[in-house]
This record gives structure tokens, sequence and C-alpha cells, in this order.
């Protein structure tokens, strides 16, 4: 199970504080998924759209808060960053530096929350 | 792909642009190579097993050719997934059509992440690289202009421009189509289709049968038992069918038409118009019509014909029959002829 493996490959840096983003993290996380992430997990990150259903392995809906609370922000830097094995969520670390993967994340993480959620 | 770095104050306009063209992506390649003659795209890169890979040894086969790289977030997944549907429409015949990928990123692109990014859209697909002078000679070819462009200004991390173009090579090495990426599946599929139910390339026969046509029998004709005296008689008043057609044959040896066939009639056979002074004869061509190398044989009025002699049912305008030549090297070669007026 990916989480496991990322718990093992991990260890205690799985569950390791990660330093707030500011807002100018987020302005560039934003940018950048939707110049990296929003072809394949659309812009919403809900996974709709022609490409993403066209996708041999479909991107789930990830602004489910119960989706985006399974994996640690470490766990999903690591997907970012190593990619999923198998699927087409290849990892980014040729094209991110370890600041900007942290944004990404971040700005994901933020469109987790629900409105409702948020008030 | 289009990058922020290329417009970094116009957040808003980039946005517009991608809703527009694609998401992040952009052609930005000069106009396609012209629809040529064959072998003339020829190249020789490498798989992402470490085999050589010869444009020109895939004669035979359809070659799908696309332009890409692994890092590309947009239009090359929609390719490859694309891809992996017309694979799947074609089903058996997706076994005569080579998916050629060519990197334009070979830095990243190595042949093991090549292998593991184009698996998972299809162990069939291949993924080409070469050195930069290999590469570059292809690019060159296809006119695909790849650009590199840093993800934000002063970033190591970059995107790369390129063609969104997908290349049809036939099997016989001619470029015969060019495909924007988001042409839908099903329509790549149907072209593919296109060359790939009909035989052709090495294996396709030289010799052909074309535009068979036959005239129109009188009410009751087919019923009636009028003889073929080989007498004094226009075709006009033949009392059997009668079908024109045309036999090319582009192979590199004779050959000859032996006999004919078809389910409309008891008998077929071949005959020749000849004038007589000024009387028109007709009668059967004994031992066979030969068809010389390269040559194309006409069977229209006034000339060579074939005779269906005994038809069980009248040949009304507009239906369309088989008939069966045989040929001494081709061998059968089966056509529809449609019954039409001269």
């Amino acid at each position: 199970m990916l989480r496991e493996r990322l718990r093992a490959s991990l260890g205690d840096r799985y569950d390791a504080p990660v330093p707030k983003a500011t807002e100018s993290d987020l302005q560039r996380g934003a940018e950048l998924w939707h110049l990296l992430c929003a072809g394949c997990h659309a812009r919403d990150a809900r996974g709709r759209g022609s490409l993403p259903q066209m996708l041999p392995v479909q991107p789930g809906d990830l602004t489910d808060p119960q989706r985006a609370a399974f994996f640690s922000e470490p766990a999903q830097i690591r997907i970012v960053k190593e990619g999923i094995e198998g699927t087409p969520m290849f990892g980014w670390k040729d094209v991110l530096e370890a600041e900007d993967l942290r944004a990404v994340v971040a700005y994901l993480r933020t469109l987790a929350v629900r409105p409702e959620e948020g008030s | 792909m289009r990058s922020p770095g290329k417009s970094p104050r116009h957040a808003l306009a980039l946005v517009i642009a991608v809703a527009l063209v694609a998401p992040g992506c952009e052609d930005a390649s000069p106009p396609a190579p012209a629809l040529e003659t064959a072998d003339a795209h020829d190249f020789t890169l490498s798989d992402q097993f470490g085999r050589p890979f010869r444009l020109s040894d895939q004669r035979g086969r359809l070659v799908l050719l696309f332009f890409g790289y692994t890092h590309c977030p947009d239009v090359c997944p929609t390719t490859l997934s694309s891809w992996a549907k017309v694979e799947s429409v074609l089903g058996d015949q997706a076994d005569d059509v080579t998916f050629a990928f060519v990197t334009v990123d070979p830095q990243r692109d190595t042949p093991e992440r090549l292998a593991r990014h184009l698996a998972v859209f299809s162990p069939r697909f291949l993924g080409l690289s070469g050195t930069r002078e290999e590469l570059a000679r292809v690019y060159e070819t296809f006119r695909v202009v790849p650009e590199r462009v840093p993800i934000r200004p002063g970033a190591a991390g970059y995107l790369i421009d390129h063609s969104t173009r997908m290349f049809l090579i036939d099997q016989e090495g001619v470029l015969k189509r060019r495909f924007n990426y988001r042409k839908y599946p099903y329509e790549i599929a149907g072209e593919l289709k296109w060359f790939l139910d009909e035989p052709r390339g090495a294996d396709a026969p030289k010799l052909s049968v074309r535009q068979a046509w036959s005239r129109p029998t009188a009410p009751g004709q087919a019923a009636g038992t009028v003889a073929h005296d080989h007498g004094a008689m226009s075709e006009g008043d033949l009392g059997p069918g009668v079908v024109y057609l045309s036999i090319v044959n582009e192979g590199d040896g004779p050959d000859r038409l032996l006999s004919i066939r078809s389910p409309v009639c008891a008998a077929a056979e071949l005959h020749r118009t000849t004038m007589d002074g000024d009387r028109m004869r007709m009668a059967q061509v004994e031992g066979g019509l030969d068809i010389p190398a390269g040559a194309t044989i006409e069977l229209s009025p006034g000339g060579y014909h074939i005779m269906l002699n005994r038809l069980h049912h009248d040949l009304l305008p507009g239906q369309r029959f088989e008939l069966v030549l045989v040929f001494e090297r081709a061998g059968e070669v089966t056509v529809q002829s449609e019954v039409r007026s001269p």
C-alpha cells in the first residue's frame, strides 16, 4: 500500500511538521499547479475533464478532505517529487526544487478545505 | 508548452491562452513538412530498450509518430492516452501499427524513464531518442522546434515548447497524414483502419482490377435464352451481361488473365470486339489475356469485354455484383462491378 511504503521510506519524517506556507508560497503553488498539474488533475483538482477521463489511471478528487487527510503533508510532497509507479503520475523532482514541491502541496491542501468547512 | 516565464506579468492573458489553446501548451512549430515520397523522412534512432529504430525498416507497417517528452504536463499525456484508445479500437489490427514517441527532451528522457512512462499507457509504444545530432536531423525533417522554457524566471526546472502534431506514415514509407493532438481517438483509428484494411506495402499484390462496371440488362432478359452467336451485332444488343474494367499490372513480371466467374451467371467469358470492314464482330478470346509488366489493359466498349452468359437475374442500374478474375500469377482478384449505363 502506498501510504505504508511512504511511511517506511520517510520514517520519522512522515509526520514531521512542514513550515507554514506564506501567501507568496501559496501564490507560487497555484501558478505551478495550473502549469504542471491541472492538465491531468483539472484546475479545481477534482480530476474531471477530457484528459483526466482519458488517462489509463484516472486521478481522484484531491479536494476530498478525507483523501487529503489520508497522507501527511511530507508524504504528499514525496508523491509529487517521486511520482506513483505504474500510473501516469510521474515525479517532478527534475523540474521542481524543494521549495516548489512544498508550495504545490501547500496550495493543493488549501483546495481540500470545503468552503463550508473553512467558514 | 507555454511557460509563464515567457509572460510572467500577464497571468490573466496566460489563463486565456491556456483555455483557448490547450492546458499550458501551444503548437510552436512552423508549418508541417509536405506529404512527400517514400522514405523522404527516414531516420535512425534508438528505442527505450536500446534497439535501433530505423523508420524505413517499418515498411509494411503503419507508423504513428509524435514528438514529445515525459515531463510534459498536458499535450503528451493527452496524445499517449489517445493512442491507447486508438490501440484499443483497432484491436488485432494494432499489431500492424508502430506507435513511436520521439523525445524532445533527451537530457531527462533516459531510456529507463521512457520505458517506465510509456509502459503506463501501453507496452507497445516505443520511446525513441538518440544523440543530439541524430535528434536534430529528425526534428529538422519533421519541422519540430523544441524550445526550453523555464517554469519561472531563473528556475532550473523547465518545460519544452514543441509541436503538437502527430504524423501517419503508411506501409510504403510515405508521410500521409498529420493530426492535431486533439483529434478524437475514434477518428484517428478510422484513418488508420483505412490504411490497414487494404493490403499495401511490399506484400501487396502488384496487379489490380479497377473501375468494373456493367451495362444493365433489359427487364426479363435474364430469364430468356438469348444466345450470343458471335455473329454480327452491336454490343448494345448483347443478350448476356457485359462487364468492362481496367487491369493494372504494377509488378515486375507479366501476368495472364486465365478465367472469370461471377455468382450472377452460369459462365463468364472474355470476348473481344473487332471490326471486319464496317461490320463489328465479337469472338471469345482463347488462351487468356496477357497483362505485360507495367501495362494497363482496358476492357472497354469496342474492345475486350467480359460476357456474362446465362444470367441468373437481371442486372439493374445501381446494383453491384461480385466478379472474380483468375490470374496466372496474382491468383484470384475479386472486384465489385457496378451496373450502370455508359
